[in-house]
């Protein structure tokens, strides 16, 4: 694959051509990497909005009927439910892992398996996440697809 | 600490799973150990007493280990447990355990606790390999990025 990189001012924005026979899977991952930098997910912190590039977030949490968004620096609220953002962020790198979190797979450094029949992942910045043995397969396949 | 609904909802899990594996210990009882032919002659209502106190007994168990380690509850009430229980009333019929005295009774617990451990350990050895061949996924990702 060729990759040209054109720097010039005078570009208001960062512009995306893929030139291609036909859109593969490579491009497809291209294609998604390009949406989940553009995508931003509104977090509430102090009151304040923010605007979150779906790239930064490590994971969604469910705690007691209120939502979470995880990132390296803080943690925001969300207005959304945690199936509704399931269903916004289909086709990304997140995959539910418990009924209460959804994770950025690139985020994962390693998993491993507990005593009570669940799997732990540690994330890149320290954090770590209960994974459900139920979600284990799907994860699997999302590891091997990405 | 977990919230009531949890509790009621495991409770209901592990009710549930008591008959299902009655359920089963009963088909597996009448069609191979009584055999086929004068199964429904021998199918007697003590007999199906005792198997319904072996069942219980095996119950007990699970709510013995929720109340040593509430995360264990999750393994005992899962499918594994409701195999391990038919294994564990062969086991006691052939070896001549089986009945609804309270010898019988705790030789049963005894031997239940002794099965989930062995379940444990064939469950956490599955886990390991899975959390290996998914961390092995991992690393590959990582060193393509690389």
């Amino acid at each position: 694959m060729k990759l040209t990189i054109e720097e010039n001012k005078n570009f208001p924005e960062p512009n995306v051509i893929i030139k291609c026979a036909f859109v593969s899977d490579e491009v497809n991952k291209i294609i998604n990497a390009v949406n989940a930098c553009q995508k931003k997910f509104t977090g509430i912190l102090d009151g304040k909005k923010f605007y979150i590039p779906l790239e930064d977030i490590y994971f969604f949490e469910s705690v007691e009927d209120k939502t979470f968004i995880y990132t390296a620096q803080a943690v925001y609220g969300c207005e959304h439910r945690l199936y509704e953002i399931e269903k916004l962020i289909y086709g990304f790198s997140f995959c539910r892992v418990s009924k209460q979190a959804i994770v950025n797979i690139k985020k994962i450094e390693h998993i491993k398996p507990q005593l009570n029949g669940r799997f732990e992942a540690s994330l890149d910045n320290g954090l770590r996440q209960i994974v459900n043995r139920h979600y284990v397969a799907d994860l699997r396949r999302m590891f091997e697809t990405l | 600490m977990k919230n009531k609904i949890e509790i009621f909802e495991y409770i209901l899990r592990s009710v549930r799973g008591m008959f299902m594996s009655f359920a089963i210990v009963v088909l597996v009882s009448t069609f191979f150990i009584l055999g086929k032919s004068d199964a429904i002659q021998n199918l007697s209502p003590a007999f199906i007493l005792k198997l319904f106190a072996i069942c219980f007994s095996v119950s007990f168990t699970q709510f013995f280990l929720c109340f040593i380690d509430f995360n264990s509850f999750l393994l005992a009430t899962s499918a594994y447990f409701a195999d391990m229980l038919v294994v564990v009333s062969l086991f006691c019929y052939w070896f001549g355990f089986f009945g609804s005295s309270l010898k019988s009774i705790l030789v049963i617990f005894t031997i239940s606790l002794m099965a989930f451990v062995c379940v444990l350990l064939f469950v956490y050895y599955h886990d390991y390999k899975e959390a290996n061949a998914i961390n092995e996924i991992i690393k590959k990702n990582k060193d393509l990025l690389v």
